[in-house]
């Protein structure tokens, strides 16, 4: 212990003979409730200052009829900023699309992401898991954007899956494989994949192999094991998976900014457009979010219902 | 003891710390205001950092730059600061300056300590363009012109803004919604400018729908919509699209590197307009401010590497004598085109740029 530790023991000590001191840890050893409430304080409180405090000032802007309000005039409240979300059939598209395009993503990641998760869980050898996993999340390393340009050198006319194609003769190069739903798919695959696969990978891991070995054993074919106990006992890392992945897709900006084309714009992108917009366009920036938020989690609070009401804990 | 503790000196003492408390923001705020540094936002290669050397070793004034990538950025930066602007000078565009000075974000300037405003060029210093409300509110530095992009392997020069609507170029086109508008608008026969339709909104709306609308229908013929020059030169270079509205800049630059790419201004006309610098509302570093825009305006140095940067005309005197023949080839326009130029009326862009912004968002979201 450093000279710095020992005098805050002493210290402690000391002050356990402080009559208020010993009065409060008495009061703390008889009270758990208390004890419980002063350690969750601080988590709390961080929750609710980072996460909520925003999100409260922005429910509050999105009835104002302008933010900012200038400093002699009274602050007017409405709720036009959200009858201009049903007023306006361009608005409801791109909120439509953004719901069907997270939805089929969420999908498509997770089949492809399942049978990996699986190879890593139950198939690689023990030893090697942790180092297979490592070389997954590897690419994650590197952010959003930079990946994206990645894609873009990959996917464009000149880029290298068309000057690779074209080694081979390929007819009707180029390809047009970049801005459009093909290179906004790979992206957002390749983008979400790894909050799929933790997930999986977590509850696939905590199947008993001697479970799947007694079902091969009692005939069992691989795909009725996988129907009958590897997916119901899965569901806790497919729903979760699930919805880190709709939330995430739900929420993207960035991507389909740099790889979609002119017909795959995400309402995500459309209160960006409105935010950026130079002038009193904070309101309505503020309603289309409390909107997409409200729908979203509504959405997957659904799914996480329906699949947990089908499939009962233990069923298998 | 002397020096020992009393009740009345502990008072003493809390009541002096008290009133060099409550007197701090005052002492804080006058010590901002003489301090030797300056804040300017700037689009990337507007300041060299030549000339930020030699300004700060002849005034010893620090010039602490921020980059900025577009219009918006700054005003929501400026609307979220509320009046305390951290920023002394600010760019913004001519045509959307109207908005800084009517959100009260900006200040007029004082001609009479803008000594260097006649190194301007002269058509740039008495242009109606630089005023609102009957005050100057800038200093014009590059000037913009909006046309035709195209790659001159794959198409002829096109003379017509119907190039971007043909079928022949279906899924090699690009434009930013915004900036293409007003000709598209005039290309329908309404009025870009906007000048007509001063006192007549609802026409305007009308006129800003249909046009609208045009451009859901061909959405087809648009690869992608872009934000920044620097996505025009990226699609140019991996083949993605063959023609673009857009502006001078990336164009120009891209013929000086080497590119077979082309600029020109299409029969409809295209529109001009000038980047410049601004002073914040109530700027804590005002004397500075006024003289580091003398000194920039003295600097055609600093003009010149302006130009080579963003591929921009130059606003100042002196400038073009710097720049290399194939420089000034590639930024020269023939008579023909500049006399499709039309300058964004500051006056009138108002209201038709607001209804325009709404437009771009329904655009993009159809």
């Amino acid at each position: 212990m450093g000279v710095s530790g020992l005098a805050m023991t002493r210290l402690l000590v000391s002050a356990r003979g402080f009559g208020p001191y010993r009065n409060a840890v008495d009061a703390l050893a008889r009270r758990p409730a208390l004890r419980f409430a002063l350690i969750a304080a601080i988590p709390v409180g961080w929750i609710l200052i980072a996460n909520l405090a925003p999100l409260v000032q922005m429910v509050a802007i999105s009835f104002q009829d302008r933010y900012p309000v200038p400093p002699d005039e009274p602050t007017l409240w409405t709720l036009r900023h959200y009858a201009a979300f049903f007023d306006t059939p361009h608005y409801l598209s791109a909120f439509v699309r953004s719901f069907v395009f997270a939805t089929l993503a969420t999908l498509l990641t997770l089949i492809v992401v399942f049978p990996v998760a699986y190879y890593l869980s139950k198939v690689a050898p023990k030893g090697r898991r942790i180092r297979l996993l490592l070389l997954v999340i590897a690419p994650f390393w590197i952010s959003e954007i930079v990946r994206s340009f990645a894609w873009i050198l990959m996917l464009a006319n000149r880029g290298a899956v068309n000057s690779f194609l074209d080694l081979f003769g390929f007819p009707g190069l180029p390809l047009d494989l970049l801005y459009n739903n093909i290179s906004l798919t790979i992206g957002v695959l390749y983008l979400t994949s790894l909050y799929m696969l933790l997930p999986l990978y977590a509850a696939l891991e905590k199947i008993d192999d001697s479970v799947l070995q007694a079902a091969a054993d009692l005939g069992a074919s691989p795909v009725k094991r996988l129907i009958r106990i590897v997916l119901p006992l899965s569901r806790d890392g497919i729903v979760g998976g699930c919805t880190l992945v709709f939330l995430l897709v739900i929420g993207l900006y960035a991507m389909p900014q740099l790889l979609g084309g002119p017909d795959d714009t995400l309402f995500a992108a459309t209160i960006g457009q409105v935010f950026s917009r130079a002038g009193d366009a904070w309101p309505l920036g503020s309603a289309f979010s409390m909107i997409l938020i409200g729908v979203a989690l509504g959405y997957v609070g659904l799914f996480a219902l329906l699949f947990r009401s089908r499939v009962p804990r233990g069923s298998a | 003891m002397k020096d020992q503790l009393t009740r009345r000196s502990m008072v003493k003492a809390t009541a002096v710390l008290g009133a060099g408390a409550l007197a701090a923001p005052a002492i804080i705020g006058t010590a901002r205001a003489q301090s030797q540094t300056l804040n300017v936002w700037s689009y990337d290669g507007f300041i060299t950092d030549e000339f930020r050397d030699a300004f700060t070793e002849e005034t010893g004034i620090e010039v602490n730059v921020r980059l900025v990538s577009d219009q918006a950025e700054q005003f929501n930066l400026m609307a979220a600061e509320n009046g305390e602007f951290s920023a002394d000078i600010v760019c913004v565009a001519g045509h959307r300056f109207y908005q800084f000075v009517d959100a009260e974000f900006l200040e007029p300037v004082d001609m009479d300590r803008l000594n260097n405003w006649s190194l301007l060029e002269n058509q740039y210093a008495d242009a109606e363009w630089v005023s609102r409300n009957g005050r100057i509110w800038g200093v014009p530095m590059v000037v913009v012109t909006t046309g035709l992009i195209y790659n001159s392997d794959v198409m002829e020069r096109p003379d017509s803004l119907s190039a971007m609507f043909d079928e022949a170029n279906a899924g090699m086109t690009t434009y930013q919604i915004q900036d293409f508008f007003p000709l598209v608008m005039n290309y329908l026969g309404y009025d870009g400018t906007a000048r007509s339709y001063a006192g007549n909104p609802d026409i305007a709306q009308r006129a800003v729908n249909a046009t609208r609308d045009f451009l859901i229908e061909n959405k087809d013929k648009v690869r992608r919509y872009y934000d920044a020059a620097t996505e025009v030169q990226q699609m140019f270079l991996t083949g993605d699209v063959s023609l673009a509205a857009g502006s001078s800049g990336p164009a120009a630059q891209l013929i000086l590197e080497g590119f077979p790419v082309g600029f020109t201004i299409p029969r409809e006309g295209g529109l001009a307009y000038a980047y410049g610098f601004n002073i914040s509302r109530n700027a804590a570093n005002l004397d500075n401010a006024y003289v580091f825009l003398n000194a920039l305006l003295s600097s055609p140095e600093n003009g010149a590497a302006m130009v080579r940067s963003t591929g921009f005309n130059s606003a100042m005197q002196g400038v073009e004598d710097l720049l290399t023949d194939a420089e000034r080839q590639v930024l020269s326009l023939t008579d023909a085109e500049r006399s499709a130029l039309t300058w964004v009326d500051v006056e009138t862009a108002a209201f038709i740029f607001d209804l325009i912004d709404v437009a771009a968002e329904e655009i993009r979201a159809a």
